[in-house]
């Protein structure tokens, strides 16, 4: 099962929304899909057509040394997600430690999730240089970093290449731009910018800003029934067939060491 | 079966059925004398026999017909594959032929060739009866259809030789055995038809060398070294068009893909406006004006030769909008040959001419242009002979300032400037994909007006600088060149064709010397043949009929202009044609359209004459008088669709919209943006797919499209929005978005590659139902007209305002 992990270095920028219709698009593309959730947040659910963030997740029965992988649940898409799940303070404070001492916690926890066959892992989490992303782009066989085309993706540029430095030499990654206002010139020249910068790490086509995907989130509908003339659908459609042509995605997952 | 087969075949060739084998045998090669006709009795008995021939070739040929269609027909069909070679096969036996070695030994090659002119010259000057002539056309009409089955060039040059080969035999036949005419106003008459014949056939033969081997040349890409790149000049000049028409080429040639720094860009504006200038300091282009006007587009052009430095020069008619790629497209053949002094693309209109929009032909019919740039410089290339056009061309400075910069002894500079390269030993390339786009003309008056400067310059060329002579062309480069020049001579010949058999119905003049039955035996091949191998090398360019439609609609307004320019070619004055206009009611054009009406006026006289004398009076040459009926018939057509043409449908968009399905995206004031995809564009707003989604007409948006992976954002406005569709209007453009448009939608180096696409295919007997219909309408629209002109005349004498403007 191969592991696709949404990262950024910034708040807010739009990386929950596109795990969850990233993975409706990979799912329109007769890909299976899981997506989990590794982010206290505990949204990931609401975006996928949940009313209320479920109590129950896979962190702790996990912690508690049950049977988590239980939690899982399934939308009316066929896709299949693990939600975080809320977590008490205490148990929190457990989950950091741990991921602090074990930076392969997330990714050994992983291979034991019941096989399914060629499925693809979306993995969200918070922005860096939370512990939980850290764990994130451990376990991944690809990353998708997510920016924006404003001021603050270019000011944490800088930041962000000192991340990808560390990460293994082999390990595939893309930038993808998300949530472009084109009509705003100031944003198109930060999109030129980040392009010039980031040069062919940088995906060509963005993920446009679009109302629809507020919309959908708050109508608890998935973009894909409810606005299929959106355009930043039309983009994940895109990022999805892009994603689908590299080569780490379309195998099984790397062997975690 | 068999034997009525045989009692039928020495029927006709004066066999009896019992007769011995070297009867027969000889009767294959030696006919009995025909008994003498006797004196017709009444008029009965006269018409059956005058109309005997007719009516004989007609049973024969419709049992023929039937004969071949019937039930026998399919039992034929399923046996023709073992009998005949299967027709592919055959084609790449043939091919392999052509390439074999000892073909190429002299002595053999001689021999050959000496074999084929006393076989050919047998074919063409033997006299035959009818019967021998029908079975000779049937011979070449089955060999001509098999071989049209076969794929390749050979098997079309086959056909070639085919036509030309009947029709030089109907040529000897009318030269040797019709013209012992009685009065000398039947001689003057029967030898102007003669001469015009003869024109045609040469035009035929010309043009089937002209086009016998299209080129089909390929780009060659550019070096990777973009320092080896050369500097290029692009010239804009304008007269007096709006700038409107002129801004979307500058801002287009802007986005040429081509190093910056080695592209230039000029306006050279004759007419010295103001607006221009500044318009040029806003876009960053170099803008020039000459204190006169000599030489009009010409001299305008070497006026700024002098002044400008590029290593090459590529001209833009203001109009022509160029592709982005036009640069990549053309230069390579410049860096591979150094000889080559010249590159041509295809001048490519994406609005209707007057004859597409007035007859309902637009992209489904190839237009009159189509042959000459989708067929005829091709075939030109292949004798390195490729013309220059005056626009969408580029060319090398050093030849050009050699032969003294663009030509301008005549009013077609451009074709006049290359034939003086190519006496200098230079060659011209032709890039037969399409690199720029314009407006066509867009009134009939406009449309005539350029096809009688062409007319004009050509035969001004011929008179001055005539092909045939003078040094530094090979042979086919003259004849090229000829053809281009006589084809445009088919004014007077298309007249003459126009009226010939008028003299017959109206005068009774015989300017043919030969029984009806035969003159259609041997004209008859003729046009088939040159029809069929047409089809075949002209097929997707020119639909069979077309080239008459279009020839007769100019001939009236052409004659005149090229006959003066022949007799002195200085004469007369260059005009330009106004582009931009807009139709705002359909008129019909009596000024421009005088001339046929005169014509149809007397073709339905002598064909009412022809009537009365066919049934009512003079009933003594009913089969003369079915001939010239059914020519007339014809003209009468042809002249409708003449007609037809002279009726302007209203036009009532000043932009023209290209049909291209382009990505697009709208951005709505509720944030949500919308992805579709255009249906068309235009320089002034777009044709959107899309459900609509709450859009309504008046809301303000923001459309993008996208020229590779940037986009482009513009403001518009909507202006429709009903079902599935959605127009929307830009709206206060900066000069940067309106490049930027440009580059989203003209400019696109593949916007205009599947432009033939939707094109009907050539269908010779539908395409004859096709002319039919459109003589009809014509004659159906001028009934329309001529009402509607009667009512405003009856309006204006009573003193009511008339509803239409009436146009001089
Ligand atoms: N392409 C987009 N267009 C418009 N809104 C978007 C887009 N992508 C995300 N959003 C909105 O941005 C907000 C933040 O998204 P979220 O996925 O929670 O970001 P993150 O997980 O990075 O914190 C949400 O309200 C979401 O609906
Ligand atoms: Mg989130």
């Amino acid at each position: 099962m191969p592991r696709l992990a949404l990262i950024s270095n910034l708040g807010g920028c739009g990386r929950t929304s596109l795990v969850a219709h990233l993975a409706s698009a990979f799912v329109e593309r007769g890909r299976q899909v899981l997506a989990v959730e590794f982010d206290p947040a505990n949204v990931l659910g609401l975006h996928l057509g949940l009313e209320r963030s479920p109590e129950a997740g896979w962190v702790s029965p996990l912690l508690a040394g049950e049977a988590w992988t239980e939690a899982g649940l399934q939308n009316s898409e066929q896709i299949a997600f693990l939600p975080f799940g809320r977590l008490g303070g205490a148990d929190l404070a457990a989950l950091e430690t741990a991921l602090a001492q074990d930076e392969g916690w997330l990714a050994r926890h992983l291979s034991d999730v019941p096989e399914l066959d060629n499925a693809l892992v979306l993995l969200d989490a918070p922005p860096l240089p939370s512990a939980f992303a850290r764990q994130t782009l451990a376990a991944a066989d690809f990353i998708l970093v997510v920016l924006e085309a404003d001021g603050r993706s270019l000011a944490q540029l800088p930041a962000l290449e000192t991340w990808l430095a560390t990460l293994a030499p082999d390990q595939p990654y893309a930038v993808l731009v998300n949530r472009l206002d084109s009509s705003l010139p100031l944003e198109r020249d930060f999109l030129a910018v980040l392009q010039y910068r980031l040069g062919h790490r940088c995906l060509p086509y963005p993920v446009h800003r679009d109302e629809a995907v507020r919309l959908s989130f708050a109508c608890f509908v998935s973009l894909f029934e409810a606005h299929p003339q959106s355009q930043a659908l039309h983009d994940l459609v895109g990022v999805a067939g892009w994603l689908e042509g590299q080569a780490a995605l379309a195998g099984a997952s790397r062997v975690t060491p | 079966m068999k034997r009525r087969g045989m009692a039928w075949v020495g029927r006709h060739l004066g066999v009896p059925a019992d007769a011995s084998l070297w009867l027969w045998l000889y009767r294959l090669f030696v006919l009995p004398r025909p008994a003498a006709p006797d004196q017709p009795q009444d008029a009965a008995s006269r018409l059956q026999r005058s109309l005997a021939p007719l009516i004989h070739l007609r049973t024969r040929l419709g049992r023929g017909l039937i004969w071949l269609l019937g039930p026998v027909c399919r039992p034929i069909a399923r046996l023709e594959p073992r009998l005949l070679p299967d027709p592919v096969a055959l084609n790449a036996r043939l091919e392999r032929l052509a390439r074999a070695p000892w073909l190429e030994w002299p002595l053999l090659r001689g021999g050959v060739f000496a074999v084929a002119a006393v076989v050919l010259w047998l074919a063409i000057t033997t006299p035959f009866t009818g019967f021998e002539q029908v079975l000779f056309f049937l011979f070449t009409l089955s060999l001509a259809l098999y071989v049209r089955r076969m794929p390749g060039n050979l098997p079309a040059l086959l056909l070639i030789g085919l036509s030309v080969l009947v029709s030089l035999r109907y040529g000897w036949w009318r030269a040797t055995q019709t013209l012992t005419l009685e009065s000398p106003i039947e001689k003057a008459l029967g030898w102007g038809l003669l001469l015009a014949e003869i024109y045609t056939w040469g035009i035929l033969i010309l043009g089937f060398i002209q086009t016998a081997w299209p080129l089909k040349r390929k780009p060659v890409p550019l070096p990777a070294d973009v320092n080896q790149w050369p500097t290029v000049d692009i010239f804009v000049p304008t007269y007096n068009e709006p700038l409107a028409v002129v801004r979307p080429t500058v801002l287009a040639a802007k986005g040429l893909d081509w190093p910056a720094e080695k592209l230039r860009i000029y306006i050279l504006d004759d007419g010295r406006r103001e607006e221009f200038r500044e318009f040029a300091a806003a876009a960053g282009v170099e803008y020039m004006t000459r204190p006169d006007n000599f030489h009009a587009k010409a001299g305008n052009l070497n006026h700024a030769l002098p002044l400008t430095h590029g290593e090459f020069v590529a001209i833009f008619d203001c109009d022509h909008i160029p592709n982005r790629s036009f640069l990549q497209m053309t230069m390579g053949w410049f860096l591979q040959d150094q000889r080559c002094a010249m590159v041509q693309t295809p001048h490519h209109f994406f609005s209707a001419d007057p004859f597409e929009r007035n007859l309902g032909t637009f992209r489904r019919i190839p237009n009159e242009g189509a042959l000459f740039y989708g067929l005829v410089q091709d075939g030109n290339d292949f004798w390195d002979a490729t013309f220059f056009c005056g626009s969408c061309a580029i060319l090398r400075r050093g030849p050009l300032m050699e032969v003294g910069g663009i030509a301008v002894e005549t009013v077609t500079e451009d074709a006049h400037t290359a034939l003086k390269l190519h006496r200098r030993g230079y060659s011209t390339a032709y890039i037969n994909i399409t690199q720029a786009a314009g407006l066509a003309t867009e009134s009939l008056s406009g449309h005539v007006g350029q096809r009688i400067r062409w007319a004009r310059g050509m035969a001004q060329i011929f008179r001055i600088d005539n092909p045939f002579l003078g040094k530094g062309l090979t042979f086919f480069q003259r004849l090229c060149y000829s053809n281009a020049m006589l084809h445009f001579f088919y004014g007077i010949p298309r007249l003459v064709f126009l009226t010939a058999p008028l003299s017959f119905l109206f005068f009774e003049l015989h300017i043919i010397n030969a029984m009806a039955s035969m003159i259609a035996l041997y004209v008859l091949p003729h046009i088939v043949h040159s029809n069929i191998a047409n089809a075949r090398i002209q097929g997707p360019f020119r639909h069979t009929f077309w080239a008459e439609v279009y020839e007769s609609v100019l001939a009236w307004y052409i004659a005149l202009p090229t006959t003066i320019a022949f007799i002195n070619p200085r004469l007369g004055k260059f005009n330009v044609t106004a582009k931009g206009g807009l139709v705002e009611e359909s008129y019909f054009d009596w000024v421009i359209s005088k001339p046929y009406l005169i014509l149809v006026s007397i073709n339905l006289l002598g064909f009412g004459i022809g009537i009365g004398r066919m049934f009512f009076w003079n009933t003594h040459e009913q089969g003369t008088v079915l001939l010239n009926l059914l020519w007339t018939f014809y003209n009468l057509l042809m002249l409708g669709a003449a007609v037809s043409v002279a009726t302007e449908q209203r036009q009532v968009r000043l932009s023209h919209r290209v049909p291209a399905r382009l990505p697009a995206m709208l951005r709505l004031k509720d944030g949500r943006a919308l992805h579709c995809y255009t249906e068309d564009f235009s320089l002034h707003g777009l044709g959107l797919l899309l459900a609509n989604d709450g859009i309504r007409p008046g809301d303000v948006l923001k459309v993008s499209l996208w020229r590779g992976p940037v986009e482009h954002v513009f403001p518009a406005r909507v202006v429709v929005a009903r079902g599935g569709n959605v127009g929307v209007h830009f709206e206060g453009l900066t000069l940067e978005q309106e490049a930027a448009l440009i580059q989203c939608t003209f400019a696109r180096a593949d916007i205009w590659a599947a432009w033939n696409n939707e094109q009907d295919a050539d269908h010779p007997l539908l395409g004859m139902k096709e002319i039919f219909m459109l003589g009809l309408e014509g004659y159906w629209k001028l009934a329309e007209h001529m009402g509607k002109g009667g009512r405003e005349r009856w309006q204006r004498l009573s003193g009511r305002p008339a509803t239409r403007q009436s146009r001089a």
